[in-house]
């Protein structure tokens, strides 16, 4: 539902915005053609924050006929075909020195047998002396190769002469075998984009699936044109039969050329409470659906969302994979001799795969190599470990599927365009009666529907017989916490008393990493203790923590002297004594996106305040019951007094994950008034 | 600089362990040795080996129990290498809680990659990195590689204990050598137990720990070497690539850098024309250098590219010039070669800069205790010291990360120690004005004026060149976070003269300052700006206690509160005096304002447990005249 939401937004702006562009493929200056005006520029046009911008970026990815001319005697493997070309030209503003960092360029290029190859790299920084355009070059020997990691390479280079005020410009072609590496192009960065066109001529043998993702609008025009290639064959003579000739053969083809064009980008800002900004920046996302060659079938890469769930069943890595079970019939037939409800038996299995396996931190929909061997290994990635557990719950009767979908920092899935490639995660899935439970062994922490967080990212898809379906991944747990404080006030102004809290879901989630992040609970009793002065744990214990599904039972005693203040014949003090939140998370004025919360929350903490019998209540806060119009978030601060005792409930509901920027003000407000009603003093009165 | 990676890691001595027939049952592990300990380091093996003049064999064999997933860090393998150096026979075991062998370490699991951290854009070096899938703790992991090297400059500081909250159950550094003229050793912090063995022509060094407990970390402690047991191992005579040094004595190591930075100090014609244009008609010599630096601020910018005799070679001064960029030893070297241009001399300076990094030992010269270079021109009065690798500090301004240290000047004749200034509280001093008006609803219009100066102006550095934007953002976040502030003005002001002076000016309100409950308005003295100081020790402080400067804050506070209330209730005027530092809060009352004049000092120093009381005592006082509420009272 978020994700519609957030599409129906992309829409409506997209259709608001109207740009009248001519129709050309050139760059929008000829390279070097700067003018003393730009140069003399101290601010960006339209963003007084920038500390440096681009003037323009350009774009042009276009296929090429390798080889026209064939011999007889080449060998077929040594023909490339169409390759494909990728050529950036830019230029970029140096406000002031917080922008030196534009100037540092690194330029990634892929290999995996075959290296893309940067054929020419034109770079100038242009300053402006006594008012004369200076030029200097970057040199040859300064451009520096890495060798990154097995698949990729960077070249690198510092512009040279940069100062504040420098214009830089690049230009560089790429030339890749990799055809399907159509690369995507940003039309919005962290500085703001005066101009941003991206020219892809694509010929009408490959078939490319395009997204436009982001807030900012793109405008896309298209156009096709007639190519030719004319290859010239070259017969060489082959004994007696077969004479030496040359002949050449024309092929016509359609070419497709798409442009896209967007203006005055604004500086995408660094915000908290996103997943990620891949959701967010504006920019076109290429993926290869199809190739048809001449005289040759049609080769799908990816169709339909119904074509991708019959491939990965098909997919010898996947659902084939899924298949093999005799490596885990044993445990299998182990688990049900134990005779356990469904619930239980499940947890049971999840309980066995998260022993005998453990994440090795990679993220993929595929396996390693094979289930079996990840399995006897006992460690792989999260495929190799959950296809695993859906191979042991059908084993044990169940009906278990694969749910595929995409991490938070690598965006969500775009429903209206099929894509294999941008998923990058599976769990498991299975169904008991209506219940839909998805599970994922990979943490040691979560649970049935309790993924980790990096799977709480808007819909996944179930791979199964029906064609496949789409599934929520998000809001089946919230993250919830009952506090029960029981103190008392002494006239010394220290409180003693104790803490019984209920943590489940989320909250207990985090709490067993916590907990279990320390040797045993008298150093995470010692951690609590060094954050706040004079307060002291007497006695702590922790129930639940080695349980797979239960909540949590934290109970302590404590006493903390000082706590309350005199002045005078009054003693003032803050009956919550810890606040769930005390300080506001937003601080800044405005918001230009969305703020994402990972999961609902409900938060609750009761106090029984005892105070000196000597002393009378004089003042206390106000029970309040504030709640935003649509209801899904609440607040009750609810205070009752009993003679010398005081009840207070102070609780806290957020149904909601997303809010949009014009949500964001009372967003802000609803927090601030939280934190203050805590922060919320009782003035006692010496009796008299 | 680079100098760490060329460092030799960690090794090992191989006539004493075979590998993977340990017990690592966790059970085996005292109590005491797992206290505060996220992972215990069972046994840690390094060995140099000498093989010839400049070459040498490292070799490391180790296992370490990850106790919790805060040690897990510590089960990663990073073997960081370069051209001048190989690394060999990487083998690993990973055993469970009982010890029992669970994987071992295949080749095609460790990862090769560049290793350009976030100050270079490139360099040579590479890293072997493993990260084992383990999730179920505790679990030990026993590594063994070789290193070999071509050439070096220094060992890595062997410190028993790598880093905080890890413990030791033994460990052994082996040095062999055929000729023991050849290395020089310092022990700190323990009394290790310590062999000399003479065998087929070599000298076998070897230092042996057992049983070190975790040690945890705290703010404001020293830099870990005050504490923590290690043996400094250097080289007396080196040959790196081609070059070749003697490090016996600091200045016997400067000839060595002056032999790398001689004679690259040559300049374009034009620019050293530029130069005497830009300078010939200043009388002042100091005013000459001044603009000099000037000019090279505006003309350059940091880029690390660390290539040349192992990244230690200055780029030339004339390519500097043509690129505008380089490292700080560029830009150190270029500013000389400007300078001696018009004919000032300056002298191309080692510093180790930052808490973790000084010139700790004059007697003892090693290649691992500086990390940076600065300048230092000599006048007849003074000496001014350029940061030159900061296109934004004033003329003449050393931040605190290297002042009060000892620095390398690189003179033709050799090295020569010298120390950096250091300021009194006096000098490093915050001033602030800040007027405030409350009322009946417990908001607050305020005005805050600060001046930050000399090296306390570091606080505010970060903020002077960013944007308006930005400077709002960040004084949200930083300074105003807890009050709900709407900001209506913010001033910086880059002031800085002959010494650095910054002012920032805000305005704005708080909307939810006071707390309003009946009659009366609670609100406690808000001096907007954070402590660099501590609120308290814990009681269980263990460290001593560092502040590394003199500082002090100078804080008038104006309160004005609405017609027809009176003040209830205010805190006594206070002056404490205590060795850690003093604090004075005077109070006054005129009709509805209240005037509070605050003033803190904190001296520079290292503390040890018999002054924690006193000082906590100290903080006591601060946090209590802090946070203790003013009362005032609706008296109509």
């Amino acid at each position: 539902m978020n994700n519609e939401l957030k599409l129906k937004i992309v829409v409506l702006i997209a259709f608001t915005n109207f740009f009248l562009f001519s129709f050309s493929q050139n760059p929008p200056s000829k390279f070097g053609k700067i003018s003393i005006e730009e140069l003399k520029k101290e601010i960006c046009p339209n963003d007084s924050n920038a500390h440096a911008y681009f003037i323009f970026d350009y774009g042009k990815s276009y296929f090429q006929y390798a080889d026209t001319k064939i011999s007889s005697d080449d060998g077929n493997n040594s023909r490339k075909g169409f390759q494909l070309y990728y050529t950036r030209h830019f230029r970029i503003k140096i406000v002031d020195n917080l922008g030196f960092s534009w100037a540092n360029v690194e330029i990634p290029l892929y290999r995996n047998g075959d290296v893309e190859k940067i054929q020419k790299i034109k770079a100038y920084t242009y300053n402006l002396e006594n008012n004369k355009i200076v030029k200097t070059k970057l040199e040859k020997n300064d451009v520096y190769k890495e060798e990154t990691s097995k698949y990729w390479v960077t070249e690198k280079f510092a512009m040279p002469a940069v100062k504040e005020g420098s214009i830089i410009e690049i230009e560089y072609t790429i030339l890749s075998d990799f055809y399907f590496n159509l690369r995507q192009w940003y039309f919005q960065r962290t500085i703001p984009i005066l101009q941003s066109e991206y020219h892809v001529s694509i010929p009408e043998y490959f078939y490319f699936n395009q997204t436009q993702k982001g807030y900012f609008p793109i405008q896309i025009e298209s156009e096709s044109r007639s190519r030719e290639i004319t290859l010239t064959y070259h017969q060489k003579a082959e004994g007696i039969t077969v004479k030496e000739q040359t002949y050449t053969n024309s092929h016509n083809y359609k070419e497709n050329i798409f442009h896209y064009y967007a203006k005055e980008i604004p500086a995408f800002p660094v915000e908290d409470q996103l997943r990620t900004v891949e959701n967010y920046l504006s920019k076109m996302e290429f993926e290869l659906n199809y190739t048809n060659f001449p005289n040759s079938t049609m080769n799908f890469y990816t169709t339909s969302w119904e074509k991708i769930n019959e491939n990965l069943l098909n997919d010898y890595q996947f659902g084939k994979e899924l298949n093999k079970t005799s490596h885990i019939k044993q445990h299998a037939e182990a688990l049900k001799q134990l005779n356990q409800n469904d619930i239980m038996l499940i947890n049971s299995a999840i309980s066995l795969v998260k022993n005998q396996m453990t994440w090795n931190g990679y993220k993929s929909k595929y396996p390693t190599a094979s289930l079996s061997k990840a399995y006897k290994d006992g460690a792989g990635n999260c495929a190799d470990i959950n296809l695993n557990l859906i191979i042991l719950l059908r084993e044990l009767g169940f009906d278990a599927h694969p749910v595929i979908l995409s991490t938070q920092e690598n965006g969500i899935i775009h429903p209206a365009h099929p894509s294999i490639s941008r998923f990058n995660y599976v769990i498991a899935m299975a169904k008991i009666d209506n219940d839909t439970l998805l599970m994922d062994a990979t943490d040691p922490y979560s649970e049935i529907n309790l993924l980790p967080i990096r799977c709480l990212n808007d819909k996944g898809r179930i791979v199964n017989h029906d064609n496949g379906d789409w599934i929520n991944l998000m809001d089946y747990k919230p993250y919830s916490k009952i506090e029960t404080y029981d103190f008392e006030l002494r006239n010394n102004l220290a409180i003693t008393g104790t803490n019984q809290i209920k943590i489940k879901d989320y909250a207990a989630y985090f709490t067993k990493k916590e907990i279990k992040s320390y040797n045993n609970i008298d150093e995470y009793k010692e951690s609590l203790e060094i954050q706040t002065k004079d307060y002291k744990i007497h006695e702590i214990s922790v129930l639940g923590l080695d349980t797979i599904q239960d909540e949590i039972k934290v109970s302590l005693n404590f006493s903390q002297s000082n706590y309350a203040e005199q002045s005078n014949d009054i003693i003032y003090f803050r009956p919550l004594y810890q606040p769930f939140i005390s300080e506001n998370p937003f601080k800044l004025d405005k918001r230009d996106y969305p703020v994402e919360f990972n999961y609902p929350i409900t938060l609750q903490q009761i106090y029984t305040i005892l105070i000196p019998n000597d002393f009378s209540i004089s003042e206390f806060p106000k029970s309040i019951i504030a709640s935003t119009p649509d209801g899904k978030m609440k607040y009750i601060y609810n205070l009752n007094l009993f003679g010398n005792k005081i009840t207070i409930t102070s609780t806290f509901i957020r149904n909601k994950t997303l809010f949009f920027p014009e949500e964001y003000q009372g967003l802000k407000d609803f927090y601030q008034m939280m934190v203050d009603k805590q922060k919320e003093l009782i003035v006692l009165k010496m009796a008299q | 600089m680079k100098k760490k990676l060329l460092i030799l890691f960690a090794s090992f001595f191989i006539a004493l362990s075979s590998f993977g027939q340990n017990n690592f049952n966790v059970n085996f592990i005292a109590d005491t040795i797992q206290k505060n300990a996220n992972a215990v380091i069972r046994f840690y093996n390094t060995s140099h080996k000498n093989i010839s003049n400049e070459k040498f064999i490292t070799d490391v064999h180790y296992a370490i129990t990850i106790l919790n997933p805060n040690g897990k860090h510590a089960a990663e393998l990073a073997v960081i290498y370069d051209r001048n150096t190989s690394v060999s026979d990487i083998k690993g075991y990973l055993f469970n809680e009982d010890g029992i062998l669970l994987n071992k370490l295949k080749s095609k699991d460790i990862l090769d990659y560049a290793a350009n951290g976030a100050y270079s854009l490139f360099s040579d070096n590479r890293v072997k990195y493993y990260n084992p899938a383990v999730s179920i703790y505790p679990f030990t992991i026993e590594y063994k590689y070789t290193i070999e090297s071509s050439s070096i400059i220094g060992f890595e500081t062997w410190m028993p204990q790598k880093w905080f909250n890890i413990s030791v159950e033994n460990a052994e550094l082996a040095f062999c050598t055929n000729d023991t003229s050849h290395f020089k050793y310092l022990e700190l912090n323990h009394e290790f137990t310590k062999s000399v063995l003479y065998s087929n022509n070599s000298n076998i060094y070897t230092w042996k720990v057992k049983n070190l407990k975790a040690i945890e970390f705290e703010p404001h402690a020293p830099n870990y070497l005050e504490f923590m047991p290690a043996v400094l191992l250097s080289p007396n005579n080196i040959k790196y690539e081609k070059t070749s040094g003697d490090f016996s004595t600091w200045e016997s190591y400067g000839k060595w850098v002056y032999s790398l930075i001689n004679k690259r100090d040559e300049l374009p014609e034009e620019t050293i024309k530029y130069i005497h244009n830009l300078t010939d008609t200043i009388e002042n010599k100091e005013d000459k250098i001044k603009a000099i630096y000037q000019y090279m601020q505006s003309k350059t910018r940091y880029v690390n590219v660390a290539l040349g005799i192992g990244g230690f070679q200055p780029m030339l001064a004339y390519e500097v010039d043509k690129k505008g960029y380089g490292d700080c030893k560029a830009l150190s070297n270029y500013t000389l070669a400007l300078l001696k241009s018009v004919g000032i001399t300056s002298f191309y300076t080692e510093i180790g800069t930052g808490k973790y990094q000084q010139i700790k030992f004059p007697n003892f010269a090693s290649a691992n205790q500086t990390n940076h270079i600065i300048l230092c021109v000599p006048l007849i009065a003074d000496t001014v010291w350029l940061e030159c690798t900061n296109q934004n500090i004033p003329f003449g301004f050393l931040p605190p990360s290297s002042q009060n240290r000892y620095a390398l000047l690189i003179k033709p004749t050799g090295g020569e120690l010298v120390k950096t200034p250091s300021f009194s509280a006096k000098e490093n001093i915050r001033i602030s004005n800040i007027n405030m008006d409350v009322n009946k609803k417990g908001e607050v219009n305020f005005e805050i004026n600060t001046e930050y100066n000399n090296s306390l102006y570091n606080n505010i550095l970060p903020l002077l060149n960013t944007s308006s934007k930005e400077q709002k953002e960040y004084l949200h976040k930083y300074l105003l976070s807890s009050n709900n502030a709407v900001i209506s003005k913010i001033l910086i002001q880059d002031n800085s003269n002959n010494i650095a002076k910054a002012k920032l000016n805000i305005e704005g309100k708080l909307n939810n300052f006071a707390s309003v409950v009946g009659s009366r308005i609670l609100f406690s003295p808000y001096f907007f700006h954070n402590n660099d100081f501590l609120d308290f020790l814990p009681q269980d402080r263990k460290l001593e206690v560092f502040e590394p400067i003199s500082y002090s804050y100078t804080d008038t506070l104006r309160i004005s509160f609405p017609e027809g209330y009176s003040l209830d209730y205010i805190q006594n005027s206070i002056h404490v005096n205590s060795i850690y530092g003093q604090f004075e809060f005077t109070v006054d009352q005129v009709e509805n304002q209240i005037t509070i004049l605050r003033k803190i000092s904190i001296n520079e120093g290292t503390y040890n447990f018999l002054k924690f009381d006193e000082i906590n005592e100290f903080l006591r006082s601060v946090s209590d005249y802090q946070n203790k509420k003013i009362v005032i009272i609706n008296s109509q």
